[in-house]
């Protein structure tokens, strides 16, 4: 059956993490399904970014493009500029990240920023289509780092923006479990899956994420896990159940607090004030 | 239109705006880019004037008076303005439970003298959208009365905690008013109780109006059509600065969460009438463990707010707002091409070589 062809963006997790995992493995299984994508369908067409701990970068397409060059190899000639942007993009990002030293509290890949400009990009191809059916897209998202939960503010505006373009945000994250991304995905309606070795993730990546979003409905996949939706106090930062909200700013803390540390507003309380007791002289 | 603040000169004393000159063609003879570049400006002029250091009531509960007089029945927006108006106020609705998910909506009509509730306030979307429904088919009569609906909506607001934000919109198209008694003796109410009153007018600008708007703190426009109707009602989905009466006060709100594995079926709350078959979906209220299928609600076995995250971090935008954009011409700037969206910049682009960085929210 012939689909309508899809725009897959990808955000590659490329944070020095990488090294304790096959990062051999990991890059391949990334440039095979980028070819896949593209293969498939003579419509689709395809965005990659990669993030790490310093820069988020376009790899392709890429700006410096270079003409399309002459058949190597047998293969389509658009797979081979693909592969030769993405490999270019990520020697450029490599050496610009080992000229800086690795602070410790680095721990976390910029992804939410390359997820923002992932969505730019299908804005604009949306914009830019000649034909007036709207173009399907999607996002992919590799995780490999761990999270720090400094960063929710921007994923969150990242999963709102894409709710309202109707982009689902699919996740695949390698080694343990992310919440965040993991809300995401249900927001945006997308599919979240959490790979514990790097030789499973091409095989992940092409049974679960190949389909485009129409043909998802027909797979009979397992029902998605229960989210966890719950929010962070801000003093502790543990999940709760229950919380008092801040009227003002929406700040979440887990017990009555006299004083909103964010926005330095003063709770007015039922309690009544203590009286001091009058001397009697 | 909103008239001049200048009560001294008339139109004719200062001189008139050459309106046409503004407009111009580009290279290739076309007057679009130089109208959007237009409506682009005053968009951006007008986020400049948001500033972020103000203080906004974020939780709203907002009345919507609806004249459903004779002259709704007028023919000047098409079909009728009762039909435009409630289309409009459809999508209101849902992109309003959709920007502010913790705030409640109500909705008043007022005809034939009287004024009468339609929804009570309640942040489910469902229900305004069947009374919206519901009113297509009543015909307007009558002559509107501007205090009894401003009674009734104050009946039920005075009674809500201080720290919320209320307001009430009020859609008029009359130009009288048939009042019971004193609308001023109202007014002092409506001003007492903290309440902020916003009218839109379909017809032309009343003095009462203008009086109640800007007693209280309200905005008062007329619409020229019904694209300008719509954005003039779209401008209430923002949150308003907050009034300086209002406290603040810790909320208590639950985060409920769904149990897919060991549930039993159970009954859900929010369609105790309509009894769907049971089934294990749903969030549990982690106060009272009662089962509701849709978030956000207000429990109504133990009074529990209960929201998700998402929810409140929809309204974090308003709080931490973007930063304001230069706009630099491309020449200038040293980059090539987009940094959002990797698009080149040339000499041929319609967008006036200008390089911007936006995101959208």
């Amino acid at each position: 059956m012939t689909e309508e062809g899809c725009l897959l963006v990808m955000v590659v997790d490329m944070h020095p993490q990488l090294a304790e995992h096959d990062a051999h493995t990991y890059l391949n299984a990334v440039v095979a399904f980028a070819n896949l994508h593209l293969a498939a369908n003579v419509r689709n067409s395809l965005g990659v970014l990669a993030a790490n701990h310093l820069e988020s970068r376009f790899l392709y397409p890429s700006c410096d493009g270079d003409g399309v060059e002459r058949q190597r190899d047998g293969r389509l000639e658009m797979l081979g500029q693909v592969d030769r942007a993405i490999e270019r993009g990520l020697k450029t990002m490599a050496v610009a990240a080992g000229a800086s030293p690795m602070h410790s509290e680095q721990s976390e890949s910029l992804l939410s920023g390359a997820m923002g400009r992932g969505l730019l990009y299908i804005k604009r191809r949306e914009t830019e289509e000649v034909l007036t059916k709207k173009l399907q897209s999607r996002l992919l998202v590799l995780k490999i780092s761990s999270d720090t939960g400094s960063q929710y503010l921007t994923y969150i505006n990242a999963y709102l923006t894409a709710q309202k373009m109707s982009t689902p945000v699919d996740v695949c994250v390698v080694g343990g479990e992310c919440g965040l991304l993991q809300q995401g995905a249900d927001i945006t309606g997308g599919t979240y899956h959490c790979v514990r070795q790097v030789t499973e993730l091409l095989q992940t990546l092409l049974l679960m994420y190949h389909c485009g979003p129409a043909t998802r409905r027909k797979m009979n996949a397992p029902p998605p896990d229960t989210v966890d939706y719950r929010a962070a106090c801000f003093c502790h930062r543990t999940l709760v159940d229950m919380a008092s909200v801040c009227s003002n700013c929406l700040s979440v803390y887990c017990k009555a607090v006299p004083l909103c540390t964010t926005c330095n507003v003063i709770f007015q309380t039922d309690r009544p004030l203590v009286r001091l007791s009058k001397k009697k002289k | 239109m909103q008239e001049e603040e200048d009560p001294k000169e008339y139109r004719w004393e200062s001189g008139y705006e050459k309106t046409w000159e503004t407009i111009q063609e580009d290279e290739s003879g076309r007057l679009e880019p130089s109208v959007t570049e237009i409506i682009q400006r005053t968009k951006r002029r007008k986020l400049l004037d948001r500033e972020a250091s103000v203080r906004l009531g974020i939780m709203r509960h907002v009345y919507i008076i609806l004249d459903y007089s004779q002259a709704m029945t007028e023919q000047d927006l098409k079909p009728t303005r009762q039909i435009c108006t409630l289309k409009i106020l459809e999508d209101f609705i849902k992109e309003f439970h959709d920007q502010n998910p913790i705030s409640q909506l109500g909705i008043i009509t007022t005809q034939n003298k009287v004024a009468k509730r339609n929804s009570d306030l309640s942040n489910n979307p469902q229900r305004h959208l069947d009374c919206i429904k519901k009113l297509q088919d009543v015909p307007c009569r009558g002559e509107p009365s501007l205090q009894n609906a401003l009674e009734v909506a104050l009946s039920s607001l005075r009674h809500l905690p201080p720290h919320t934000s209320r307001e009430i919109l009020i859609i008029y198209a009359a130009l009288t008013t048939c009042d019971p008694g004193e609308i001023i003796a109202t007014l002092q109410k409506v001003q007492e109780a903290n309440i902020r009153v916003s009218v839109v007018g379909l017809a032309a600008e009343l003095h009462v109006c203008k009086d109640i708007t800007k007693n209280t703190g309200g905005s008062f426009s007329v619409s020229i059509n019904d694209l300008h109707l719509k954005e003039l009602i779209n401008e209430h989905l923002e949150p308003p600065p907050a009034s300086t009466k209002m406290d603040h006060t810790l909320i208590k709100v639950g985060f409920p969460h769904q149990i897919n594995a060991d549930a039993k079926p159970a009954l859900c709350m929010c369609h105790l009438d309509d009894l769907p078959p049971l089934n294990t979906r749903g969030y549990y209220c982690p106060q009272c463990t009662a089962k509701y299928c849709d978030l956000p609600a207000e429990c109504r076995v133990c009074g529990l707010m209960l929201v998700t995250a998402p929810h409140l971090a929809r309204s974090y935008r308003h709080l931490f707002p973007l930063k304001h954009f230069n706009e630099i011409l491309a020449e200038e700037s040293s980059a090539k091409e987009c940094y959002g969206c990797q698009k080149q910049f040339t000499a041929t682009a319609a967008d006036k070589n200008v390089s911007y960085m936006f995101l959208m929210l």
